[in-house]
């Protein structure tokens, strides 16, 4: 199947190779949450919220000395194209969750893992898949992270990218992710430029994974400067309806 | 710990300045702890007296009363920043509800009218006396509220001028509520009396009235500029004439007045002040004089001599009067004899004194002139005599002088002006009794507070002041201000210790050794911000000596801190310093008290890496015997 | 904006961002001095020695780094940065407001929007009976008379315990338990630091409390008690006490959904602000459902921005 065209050059959705699809973030979308967030990458949307850092709940998960990071998520029964059936069982969903959680313990503060013992909720629920749900996660939760004032050292970014008809593809959507060709996850940590997250499926050529990677690398960055935007103008607005 | 038997063995001792008796305050303390409570009956106390010791020393030593306990209160900042703190924090209340104005209220007799509370005698003289004056106006009704006020019976004439109820001294601070109310209806009511004093033309005659006080103040000045005893010493030649002041007491019209008397000098002394001033000119003199005399009886034992006019009743005697009460020197000497005990001679003397004085009746007698005679070349002297001249001119010129009734008007507006002087300085005590004892030290502390940045312009604490509230053990804007410029970030742990040291250390070494180079450069950082912020509370009118302030924090002990610091042996650091170990041992308790303060502080602010800072600090210093609860276990 | 879900017409969006952007103009006119930075951020310090790093900073590649969205804030040397939506920050001194969810010995836990739960003691309660003394055993049996689950309180900060979480203490008759009113929890950071926290609102016969956590209070007016007086307030039975008139609900509702704007629109609240909405919904025949409408939504963000202009006029001219 011709998932780039050999006479345009384009994709499906027409987009070129390195081209990411559009990216939407809005902040503060949930009332109750300390921290919330929607993020859409073309045409798949997760809804981010976070809760803390507060008293810890259950005690016995308490490890000492160390502040406790909970994430959850879950898709919903609406969010691909067939509605699903008991999504809360699937295995993937539970190593999804874990996963998550470990990406951002190291991004948190020093001055978090103190003597205080707190806790921080994070809950992930996608509304729409269309391929790139992890990486919208991962966007969605830096977001609301930062708008739920949690210190953090740096903003954690993800983009995926395959390698389909010999040429590296940026944010795959869900047909072309269907393909069966390999689809590269990157995590990254921006400023301080390392990574955090490192998936692939499938099989690559090492040489050739290079590059992929990469590009998987450029479109992080591409994100996050489009999230510390999205950041720096909502603290603006908020400052400036604040008053003096 | 008490004990069943108490022994002094000695009874005085040297408490730093020099050898002497036991205060009874200290006896008390001492002997106290005789006894055991539940297991002694009573507490043997044996003093051992080994030495000569006055029956009175010994009773006020054993029958004193303790050591009064007066409050040292002083209004610091930390106190204001943690009052502004909290939402009902009142720093006026907590200086009002304070020991210290408890002692000051307390302290209120000073105002000698302690049998003023209720209408005693003395006050219904006072507002007696302000009805006499009222009735001497005579021009207009006086009020009837005063006459009404005064009771029927007693009515001892007193002129306004000797007013029994003193106005009260400005020590008086916080007045009660009653004697306010006391003071400010003696305001109104001397406000009414003095308004309805009514005297016509009062405009000319005000102004006769000034001219008059300036004629009277410039010949004052003349007269002490004549009478100098740099100039008059030469003339008080035995016999010679002199006019004398003195005062007198008309029994008539209630008025006390000066009046002048004529007597013979027969000597003069010089009388040997105790006061340390060294210029000769300044020693004051008195002269011996003969004149007529009245030997008044006094209650009680003492008899005192007071001068009279030569026409009057009484006896020749020689008098010591200062050289201040010499009116005027005569150009006219008579021989004196020079035996003077007996009465006659006196007597004959004075006769012949009265001679002389009828016969010049009709000019007066010639005085000596100041400038021919007595060679006075002073040249206020010249202007003050000139001016006189002109305002006796404008004198004849005024219009008013030929009122009939011109020197009872005078004396009435005399009083009127008195009075109003009187309101005046009652209104001001009052103002200033209605204050709180710290008020302006309050307005002025909140005045830098605001300046420095530590709260806000409506007392809200800021950023800085919430550091600064947690440091309680050191000069608190000082080490607040140090914190903020960043110093203790660079520099090791070692040096921020030595640098704290000079917070704690309050006493005076005289041969201090100065510490080394890096050391000596953060102490000049610190002096110069000790300066700023002293400039600072200068500037907003808190009473500091700027310089002193600075030179509180000393340097001595940094070198002997920072060894500790780094870890030598207590005897090494000894020798660094040739200080007292008590002193140096509580130098560095108090400097791991200031450190843990230090620690809250930064963790308010954030700040982890200083607060790891000092906490590290704080291990390293606290170690060894300086820091042992007990040096017996 | 989250929490009132407003449908303006479209009228009503223009004149709404007109508002909006004359408010972004006067912002700017104001104080540009101040940076606003987001995580990972360099904060510019020129290089200087000495930085202190405060809250939400951290240092990267020998760069001061923020950790957290916020503005940037400098005192002499110490830089921090200062969040907008995150949780209450307590100071000591602070007055809160606090509901309890837990009775533990002797103690009371209250939950403050804070990241720790606050520990109110029963020593730094005063007793019912007005009387110091030592709080025995009885006294801890009694906890559950003074205060119980969900109840509301009011106390001020007294200090951090070691683990970081907050000691509060209620000892004076300002504080404790609030009755007759209503609870409104707003974001903490727009609720300023003022002097005075406890409002009386004598012309509509309320108490406003604005806790410096986030947490409003709007009742009824409550005398201070005195010990004597609480004797025979005791002895009247609970039902017998006399209800809230309409008029003081009404008043509690109309105060409350002004408060509720104002934080929607992201104002800073302070009593002036909230008794002005008050005041304008009442001259403009609001009805107090109303006041949570699109029409006096719009109506009071162009209020705001008139105020703000006067204020920048007034001082520009001092």
């Amino acid at each position: 199947m011709e998932y780039v065209s050999s006479l345009t050059g384009f994709r499906f959705d027409g987009r070129r190779p390195n081209e990411m699809r559009q990216i939407r973030g809005e902040i503060g979308v949930l009332a109750k949450a300390d921290g919330s967030a929607l993020f859409e990458m073309g045409n798949t949307k997760v809804i981010a919220a976070v809760f803390g850092p507060r008293e810890v709940q259950n005690k016995s998960q308490q490890i000492d000395n160390q502040a406790l990071v909970r994430c959850e998520y879950s898709m919903a029964n609406f969010s691909t194209g067939d509605r699903a059936r008991k999504p809360k069982g699937d295995r993937n969903i539970i190593s999804y969750s874990a996963d998550h959680g470990s990406k951002y313990i190291n991004t948190f503060d020093a001055s978090f893992s103190g003597k205080n013992l707190k806790q921080i909720d994070i809950f992930l629920q996608v509304l729409q898949a269309d391929g790139g749900t992890r990486s919208a996660c991962i966007n969605a939760a830096t977001l609301a992270l930062a708008d739920a004032g949690i210190p953090m050292r740096d903003i954690v970014t993800s983009c995926s990218a395959g390698y389909l008809c010999s040429t590296p593809l940026l944010d795959l959507n869900y047909v072309e992710d269907s393909a069966g060709g390999p689809d590269v996850t990157v995590g990254l940590l921006v400023k301080m430029d390392k990574m955090t997250l490192l998936q692939m499926d499938a099989k690559l050529p090492a040489e050739i994974f290079t590059d992929v990677m990469q590009l998987a690398i450029e479109g992080c960055k591409a994100i996050a400067s489009y999230i510390r935007e999205v950041l720096l103008e909502n603290t603006k607005t908020l400052e400036c309806m604040r008053g003096s | 710990m008490p004990a069943k038997t108490v022994v002094f063995t000695n009874v005085r001792k040297f408490d730093g300045d020099k050898f002497r008796w036991l205060s009874s305050g200290e006896y008390i303390q001492m002997s106290g702890r005789a006894g055991r409570r539940g297991i002694d009956q009573r507490g043997i106390c044996i003093l051992m007296v080994d030495e000569k010791m006055e029956p009175s020393t010994a009773k006020m030593m054993l029958k004193g009363t303790a050591d009064c306990l007066n409050s040292a209160f002083h209004l610091s900042y930390n106190m204001l920043l943690n009052q502004l703190r909290c939402e009902d924090g009142d720093p006026e209340k907590l200086l009002r509800l304070s020991f210290y104005q408890f002692q000051a209220d307390r302290a209120l007799p000073d105002i000698e009218i302690h049998d003023s509370w209720c209408p005693s005698r003395r006050c219904i003289r006072f507002f007696s006396s302000i009805a006499h004056s009222a009735r001497r106006a005579s021009l207009t009704t006086p009020s009837t509220a005063a006459s009404a006020r005064l009771p029927p019976a007693s009515r001892p004439a007193l002129s306004p001028a000797h007013h029994p109820l003193i106005v009260p001294h400005p020590p008086a601070r916080g007045l009660p509520a009653r004697l306010r109310a006391f003071f400010s209806k003696q305001v109104k009511a001397l406000e009414k009396e003095r308004d309805s004093i009514v005297i016509d033309e009062e405009e000319s005659l005000k102004d006769y009235y000034n001219l008059l006080q300036q004629y009277k103040s410039l010949k004052k000045d003349v007269r002490d500029i004549v009478y100098d005893p740099k100039y008059c010493l030469p003339f008080l030649q035995p016999g010679r004439l002199v006019s004398l002041l003195y005062s007198s007491y008309d029994k008539k019209s209630s008025v006390s007045q000066e009046q002048i008397t004529w007597g013979i000098i027969i000597n003069f002394q010089k009388i040997i002040s105790h006061v340390e001033d060294k210029r000769p000119e300044n020693s004051q003199y008195t002269v011996d004089v003969l004149t007529r005399c009245v030997v008044v009886k006094e209650a009680g034992t003492k008899k005192s001599v007071k001068i009279v006019h030569l026409k009057e009743q009484g006896e020749p005697a020689v008098i010591s009067v200062p050289l201040s009460q010499i009116d005027s020197l005569s150009v006219v000497r008579i021989y004196i004899p020079k035996d003077l005990l007996p009465f006659e001679v006196r007597e004959n003397t004075l006769k012949i004194l009265s001679e002389v004085y009828s016969r010049f009746l009709k000019d007066g007698i010639p005085n000596l002139d100041p400038e021919e005679d007595m060679k006075v070349q002073s040249n206020s002297y010249r202007k003050a005599v000139r001016r006189i001249e002109a305002l006796e001119r404008l004198f004849e010129k005024h219009e008013i002088r030929n009122l009939p009734l011109i020197q009872q008007n005078i004396q009435v507006l005399h009083d009127k002006q008195e009075l109003s002087a009187k309101i005046k300085s009652i209104k001001k005590s009052l103002r200033s009794s209605t204050a709180l004892a710290f008020k302006d030290e309050l307005k002025s502390h909140k005045r830098v507070l605001r300046r420095l940045g530590y709260i806000t312009s409506d007392d809200v604490v800021e950023v800085k002041g919430q550091v600064a509230c947690e440091i309680s053990s050191a000069d608190e804007l000082t080490l607040t201000e140090l914190l903020f410029s960043g110093i203790f970030k660079d520099i090791g742990i070692e040096e921020i210790v030595a640098l704290l040291s000079c917070f704690v250390w309050q006493e005076k070494l005289q041969d201090g050794r100065k510490p080394r180079e890096e050391l000596d450069l953060l102490f000049s950082q610190l002096q110069e911000t000790a300066r700023r912020v002293s400039n600072v509370q200068l500037d907003c009118k808190v009473p500091i000596d700027v310089e002193s302030t600075v030179n509180s924090f000393r340097p001595d002990i940094m070198e002997a801190v920072y060894a500790w610091a780094k870890g030598s042996k207590f005897f090494e650091i000894m020798e660094l310093s040739s200080v007292f170990e008590g002193s140096l041992i509580r130098a560095i308790r108090r400097l791991e008290e200031v450190l843990q303060q230090l620690t809250c502080a930064a963790k308010s602010l954030g700040e982890t890496e200083m607060e790891d800072k000092f906490q590290e600090a704080v291990v390293k210093i606290k170690r060894d015997i300086v820091f042992a609860a007990s040096l017996y276990l | 904006m989250k929490e009132l879900l407003i449908s303006l017409n479209q009228t009503q969006k223009v004149r709404l961002q007109a508002a909006l952007q004359h408010l972004a103009e006067l912002a700017s006119q104001v104080s540009s001095s101040n940076l606003a930075v987001t995580v990972a951020d360099t904060i510019p310090v020129n290089n200087e020695d000495g930085i202190l790093k405060g809250h939400g900073t951290t240092e990267f590649d020998g760069q001061v780094v923020a950790t957290l969205c916020g503005i940037v804030e400098r005192v002499n040397k110490l830089v921090y940065v200062r969040t907008l939506r995150a949780r209450y920050k307590p100071e000591v001194g602070d007055i809160i407001v606090g509901r309890v969810i837990e009775i533990a010995p002797k103690r009371w836990r209250l939950e403050i929007n804070f990241s720790q739960d606050a520990v109110l003691m029963l020593q730094s309660m005063n007793l019912p009976d007005g009387i110091q003394r030592r709080r025995t055993a009885v006294d801890e049996l009694n906890m559950r008379s003074i205060f119980e689950e969900n109840d509301v309180v009011c106390a001020e900060v007294r200090g951090f315990q070691h683990d970081g979480s907050l000691h509060l203490q209620a000892r004076s008759q300002k504080y404790g338990k609030l009755e007759r009113g209503q609870l409104l929890i707003i974001p903490a950071y727009l609720v300023k630091r003022r002097k005075q926290h406890f409002h009386h609102l004598e012309q509509y016969g309320l108490d406003l409390i604005l806790g410096c956590n986030g947490f409003v209070w709007i009742g009824e007016h409550a005398e201070p008690i005195d010990s004597e007086v609480l004797e025979d307030r005791d002895k009247i039975p609970k039902d017998k006490q006399r209800d809230t008139p309409l008029e003081v609900r009404r008043n509690i509702c109309r105060i409350s959904n002004s408060v509720r704007l104002l934080s929607a629109l992201g104002f800073a609240l302070s009593v002036e602000a909230i008794v002005d909405t008050a005041e304008a919904s009442k001259s403009s025949n609001v009805d107090i459902k109303d006041m949570l409408g699109a029409e006096f939504y719009v109506q009071t963000a162009e209020r705001e921005v008139q105020r703000r202009a006067s204020l920048l006029r007034k001082k520009r001219f001092v």
